[in-house]
């Protein structure tokens, strides 16, 4: 088939031109005969199913733009309706939760950070506010593990994050879980053996800790020396002699706190009296 | 249908989300933070250390007062609560430890807790320091066994409920921003490192 046109290309060079006579013949059998006439006039229906073919072939090919026709066709145009409105309230609700939120947002967000901004966390510790939460009836605060970077804002807040009772404190930006959430027995637990290693980098320093989102207390340097020193070692890994005198001193501290504060007798830790005379006995 | 009735559900939700809990409680309150240090001759004061450096931090609403201790050795809240400016209650949390504590006084076991600074005087002085910006003056508070606490304050009209939980600062005409203790030649000092007036949200007193 390909090679069709060639065939063509050559077989023109054999054509022969009709007899002259035969040219004659059928002029007269068309025209002077009116033979062309009659088989103009004459029709022919095509077959049925012909049509039906056509017809088909053509529905399917070509949309129905009427739009009137189909009753798949009405039920897409009303899934589209449905959709419209649907996507039109969406984009209601989005707007009415962006207004909430700026509008919200005016109390809400300028509050968590003021005191920051009053107080930049520097050496000097500087504390405040958070929720006290506590499902359970007891005390229960928890501690954002990020940190806001800036500060803006007026309302002091106490939005922190809720973590049950497992607090996080931040240690030059690492995140320490609390051990038993206590924030002494965390150091001197060895439950993060790496803090032997931070405190000998510190040596001879304060050593900022973040307890929550606003409140950074101070581990003093004779503080930091005491649990330095509890993680000493010998050369088999195990702690020093020392070493675990110093343990037991700081749990006995404890235990005394726990006793003196937490006993029935009228001992108010945030008392400058009570707390004085209880640490200067 | 589906997807357009959920839609409205929520839709119709959103107009009646609650309004934040932490509103703003008042335009006056006042939230003051002191920084906890020793003052020592010697330098190792023993479980002294394990306070030192710490933070107090008070928070004065309307009707809510919140006394915040947080230190190495624990952290603990004190909560007032008052009624038309009468003291209704006191809570005592104590937030971190295994131990958990929970106390409810009632006004009269609260006096009891400060009963040593009943009768107290106070001799105002002239003497100033400067503090945060504001000249703080001199107060000598006495207790009738004849401790002494010193305190530096701005005159202002202080808040019952600064007054409720530091008692010791009940007769002195003003905020204080510094106090101490001296106790066997040990000093402990509580510095103000911010002071704000800014309204605090509700949630801080909610416990």
């Amino acid at each position: 088939m390909d090679k069709r046109p060639d065939i063509w290309f050559h077989l023109r060079d054999h054509q022969t031109p009709p007899p002259p006579e035969l040219q004659q013949r059928l002029r007269e059998a068309l025209y002077d005969n009116g033979a062309l006439e009659r088989l103009q006039q004459e029709e022919t229906a095509p077959p049925a199913f012909l049509r039906e073919s056509i017809t088909g072939t053509i529905s399917k090919s070509v949309p129905d733009r009427s739009g009137i026709t189909g009753k798949g066709h009405q039920l897409f145009r009303r899934k589209l309706i449905y959709g419209s409105i649907a996507a039109s309230l969406l984009l209601l609700l989005t707007g009415i939760s962006i207004y909430k939120t700026l509008t919200s947002g005016n109390v809400n967000s300028p509050k968590n950070n003021t005191v920051i901004k009053s107080a930049p966390i520097v050496s000097v510790p500087r504390g405040d506010s958070l929720k006290s939460a506590d499902t359970s009836g007891f005390a229960a605060i928890a501690s954002s593990g990020d940190l806001p970077a800036a500060a803006a804002g007026s309302t002091v807040s106490g939005d922190i994050v809720k973590h049950g009772r497992i607090w996080t404190l931040r240690l030059d930006g690492h995140s320490i879980r609390l051990v038993d959430n206590d924030p002494l027995f965390t150091f001197t637990s060895y439950h993060y053996p790496e803090i032997a290693n931070y405190l000998e980098e510190k040596a001879g320093e304060e050593i900022k800790v973040n307890v929550d989102q606003y409140t950074n207390i101070v581990i003093s340097k004779q503080a930091a020396l005491l649990i330095r020193e509890m993680y000493k070692t010998r050369s088999n890994g195990k702690p020093t002699r020392r070493a675990r005198k110093m343990k037991e001193r700081l749990e006995n501290w404890k235990k005394a706190d726990e006793k003196h504060f937490d006993g029935s007798a009228h001992f108010n830790p945030a008392d400058p009296v009570d707390l004085a005379e209880f640490i200067f006995k | 249908m589906r997807l357009f009735l959920i839609i409205l559900f929520f839709s119709t939700t959103a107009f009646d989300l609650p309004v934040p809990a932490d509103h703003p409680t008042s335009a006056a309150d006042l939230t003051i933070s002191y920084s906890i240090t020793l003052r020592l001759k010697k330098d190792n004061a023993g479980v002294g250390e394990i306070y030192n450096g710490g933070i107090q931090t008070l928070f004065a609403g309307k009707n809510e007062a919140r006394l915040r201790l947080a230190s190495l050795m624990r952290i603990e809240s004190i909560f007032a609560v008052f009624d038309n400016g009468a003291l209704k209650n006191v809570t005592f949390i104590k937030e971190s430890g295994s131990n958990k504590q929970r106390k409810v006084l009632s006004p009269d076991q609260w006096n009891q807790y400060n009963n040593k600074y009943n009768g107290a005087t106070y001799r105002l002085s002239g003497d100033t320091l400067l503090i945060l910006k504001h000249i703080c003056k001199k107060a000598v508070i006495s207790l009738k066994d004849g401790r002494q606490m010193t305190a530096w304050y701005y005159p202002d009209s202080p808040k019952s409920s600064f007054t409720c939980l530091l008692p010791a600062f009940s007769g002195i005409p003003g905020i204080v921003l510094k106090y101490e203790y001296t106790y066997r030649r040990k000093t402990l000092v509580y510095t103000a490192t911010s002071i704000n007036h800014e309204p605090i949200s509700a949630d801080v007193f909610m416990h």
